[in-house]
């Protein structure tokens, strides 16, 4: 068992967040509302499928089953990003923000 | 009954006694001054602006200069909004443009009927240009060309988006607060136009102010359909630039811009939202006011067409 499987995350329900995106741009970023502090952010499309993964399923999720659900959202399977990856890149920030919460088992 | 009808000796007496009470777009505002400079200015630059019942009115604004040795002594004067003073005293000489500025402070401190961005908005063929920037980006200039080649005038300064009809715009029609350079370039661009006077030294430099045009001021409480989002930018000798912005990106600025976007939460992150969703969005550079004017007039009426063309095909089938 690696470190990461006994640490499940979940967004906040007392502090939900919402999101806004428009297919206009290469870059393709997000707006995401955090309705707890009201601060608005602008994140990566990658960031906002990890959101929504979370936001689907509010029981609580390992960073791998996160990861395998990015790939699968992706359409990628052999896309290189382990668990450790989301958790550093986007997990790890997101509950910065309040955007998610970390229970452990 | 406009300012107009009323002679200068009237307005100035009114504005003594119980005030006179102007209306501009959704907001009517009652103003009392003993100062002469500001009777001078609202009788000059509110001339075409409806006036209305004292009894019913959103803001209660006195401009008045105080008793004391400050009347003699390098004058100043007490900006009041329902009996409270919110401003430090301010010169003499910048009493009618502290009334702006306080009206401003106002509706956007207190109209929460509105999302508020700190935005010009122009309108043609019912489609509303709204254009946020930052001060010294050229946007009241551009905005009072605009005016003066036949654009709608909605605001040099707020866009209120009403909460309840959140895809529209609500015109305001009041003069066009010029700065610094901007004021002898539309003395120069538009000499017909009607100016008020002009007062240096102010916490925003230079001032004047730019009469809305009349056809404007008739259609104040007509909003328009929010379609551009233009983000100006003036640069000396620029050529005239327009590029996509990200809708993304023109959300965080104009979140920023906004005077409630967080007092609104979720409701304002919806209407903004919408307001995005509806428009698009352009970076835009430019040192020539006519080639300005000439690209926003095929922009829109590229929108224009594209409608026209959609309600044609809508009622053919």
């Amino acid at each position: 068992m690696t470190p990461s499987d006994d640490t499940f995350w979940c967004t906040n329900p007392n502090h939900p967040v919402a999101l806004a995106e428009w297919n206009d741009s290469q870059q393709h970023e997000v707006i995401a509302y955090h309705l707890g502090t009201g601060d608005t952010h602008l994140i990566t499309a990658e960031s906002a499928i990890i959101l929504e993964i979370l936001q689907k399923d509010n029981a609580g999720m390992s960073a791998r089953e996160i990861t395998t659900r990015f790939r699968a959202s992706l359409n990628n399977p052999d896309l290189e990003f382990d668990s450790h990856d989301i958790i550093e890149t986007f997990l790890k920030p997101f509950q910065q923000l309040g955007f998610v919460e970390a229970t452990h088992s | 009954m406009t300012i107009r009808s009323s002679h200068l000796n009237e307005i100035s007496e009114k504005l003594r006694g119980d005030g006179l009470c102007l209306r501009t777009g959704p907001f009517s505002v009652r103003v009392q001054s003993n100062i002469q400079s500001v009777a001078e200015c609202i009788h000059l630059l509110y001339q075409h602006h409806p006036m209305q019942n004292l009894e019913f009115c959103d803001y209660h604004l006195a401009i008045t200069q105080p008793s004391g040795l400050r009347r003699w002594f390098r004058p100043q004067i007490n900006f009041e909004v329902d009996g409270m003073i919110p401003f430090k005293p301010m010169p003499l000489d910048q009493a009618y443009a502290t009334f702006e500025w306080g009206y401003n402070y106002c509706i956007s401190s207190y109209a929460h009927q509105f999302l508020i961005i700190h935005a010009a908005v122009v309108e043609k063929h019912g489609f509303a240009m709204i254009m946020p920037a930052q001060p010294g980006s050229g946007k009241s200039t551009l905005t009072a060309a605009l005016a003066s080649k036949g654009w709608r005038l909605l605001s040099d300064e707020l866009t209120l988006i009403p909460i309840e009809n959140a895809d529209t715009v609500v015109p305001l029609a009041r003069p066009i607060n010029l700065k610094n350079a901007s004021i002898d370039v539309m003395r120069e661009y538009a000499p017909e136009e009607v100016f008020g006077p002009t007062v240096s030294d102010t916490a925003k430099g230079t001032v004047t102010h730019m009469r809305a045009p009349i056809s404007s001021i008739d259609r104040m409480n007509e909003p328009a359909q929010q379609k551009l989002i233009v983000f100006p930018q003036y640069h000396r000798n620029s050529p005239t630039q327009i590029k996509p912005r990200s809708k993304a990106r023109a959300f965080m600025e104009i979140a920023e811009q906004s005077f409630n976007f967080n007092i609104h939460g979720k409701t304002g992150f919806d209407i903004l939202n919408a307001t995005i969703s509806n428009c698009d969005c352009y970076d835009f550079r430019y040192s020539n006011l006519d080639e300005a004017i000439e690209l926003f007039d095929q922009l829109i009426e590229q929108q224009h067409y594209s409608k026209e063309s959609a309600r044609l095909a809508e009622s053919s089938t």
